[in-house]
């Protein structure tokens, strides 16, 4: 009977941490895509967004609503990385393509 | 001579470096760069896009030119031209008896402050006489837009950058040229100008000079007459960056920048391309 209450208490405790550690998953990936979005957006006001980025918020969402959050979330840090990367892109063009043009 | 004065006038100089940078000098030395390329090649030629500098796609396109598939979106554009609206007016209401204007579009518009082409005039000409707007890329703005280019065959284009706003909306569409975009860090200019003439995958690139004449261009790929605009797309995403809205105001002063490219040059339109 001690035993048995033991279990319970130890099958309890992992469920718990379980749900919460679903909810701070879910908390993260809220975090994470608005991130996301919000550097997709700054990375099209500068003119330069990449279908990619598109591509990798387009791949988090989905994950997200199957379930995965694991993989939402690395899809999402994926394009916060590239929609940084095409920011910097902007920014170094508008002072190299003069160089290009024919003379 | 005055040292202090020296950083002023390096910047007067650099100023005055810029200025220079004015669209005929961009336009010669645009015409130069394919001259030295292609020494064999008249300038003119180029308004055959690919065609004029690779023979065996010349051939093939010449075949295909006997039975030209944009012929339908002629005549369907002939007709569309001239069904009247419901309001009693027509097309020649706004563009006059002679649908052949496509050598003046793009034209810069002072009142409005931005770039007109050909088919935002169209849609205009529709929304002023109570009709709806049509899509954009492909179907029956383009068809209209075909039976005017077909109309304009065999007239030059004359497109004119006169004022301080003209140029600045000349100079996005420049910019927007000669910045590297997309993931794979392209610009328009490393594939049409650089390393012209090259095979990509199955295609060969065209050069900037001769690309904007012969518009809308009926593709296998489109089943359809399509615009210019839907070409840009294209070009944007295969290098994975995001494409525009057609008709935005950077793709039309991207249309500006290139249509000035081929100013003087015979219109050919409408075209096909693999
Ligand atoms: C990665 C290479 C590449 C880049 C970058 C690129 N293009 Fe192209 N483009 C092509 C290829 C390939 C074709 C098809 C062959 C041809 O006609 O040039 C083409 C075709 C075109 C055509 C049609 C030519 C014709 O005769 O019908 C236009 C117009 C054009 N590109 C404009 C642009 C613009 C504007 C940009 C920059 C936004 C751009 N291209 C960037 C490869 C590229």
């Amino acid at each position: 009977m001690k035993y048995l209450l033991i279990i319970c208490l130890i099958v309890f405790g992992q469920l718990a941490i379980a749900a919460e550690n679903t909810a701070a998953e879910a908390t993260d990936f809220a975090v994470l895509i608005a991130q996301a979005e919000e550097k997709f957006a700054e990375s099209k006001t500068v003119g330069h967004a990449w279908t990619v980025t598109a591509d990798r918020l387009g791949d988090a969402r989905k994950a997200s609503a199957a379930g995965d959050m694991k993989l939402a979330k690395a899809n999402a840090k994926e394009a916060i990385k590239l929609a940084e990367l095409s920011i910097q892109q902007a920014q170094v063009e508008t002072k190299l393509w003069q160089q290009r043009v024919p003379k | 001579m005055n040292w202090k004065k020296l950083p002023a006038l390096f910047l007067a100089l650099m100023l005055s470096g810029q200025a220079q940078s004015d669209p005929e000098t961009d336009y010669l030395a645009l015409q130069k760069l394919y001259q030295q390329k292609f020494p064999d090649i008249e300038l003119a030629e180029f308004k055959d896009g690919v065609y004029a500098i690779d023979a065996k796609m010349r051939e093939q396109w010449l075949e295909m030119e006997d039975f030209p598939a944009y012929e339908i979106a002629i005549d369907e554009g002939e007709e569309l031209y001239n069904t009247p609206f419901a309001n009693g007016k027509s097309y020649a209401t706004c563009f006059g008896d002679d649908p052949g204007v496509k050598s003046g579009y793009p034209r810069f518009d002072e009142d409005l402050g931005k770039v007109v082409t050909l088919e935002v005039a169209i849609n205009q000409c529709r929304l002023d006489n109570g009709e709806q707007a049509l899509p954009w890329l492909i179907g029956d703005l383009a068809r209209i837009s075909s039976y005017m280019a077909f109309a304009s065959r065999g007239k030059h284009f004359d497109i004119k950058i006169e004022t301080p706003a003209a140029r600045a909306a000349y100079n996005v569409g420049k910019q927007f040229y000669y910045s590297r975009r997309g993931q794979l860090n392209f610009n328009c200019s490393g594939c049409h100008q650089l390393n012209v003439g090259q095979m990509l995958r199955a295609e060969r690139t065209s050069p900037t000079v001769g690309q904007a004449t012969h518009w809308p261009v009926y593709r296998g790929k489109w089943e359809d007459v399509g615009t210019i605009h839907k070409r840009f797309q294209e070009c944007n995403s295969q290098v994975r960056s995001l494409p525009l809205e057609p008709q935005s105001d950077v793709y039309r002063s991207l249309e500006y920048f290139l249509t000035f490219m081929s100013n003087g040059m015979e219109l050919n339109g409408p075209g096909s391309r693999r």
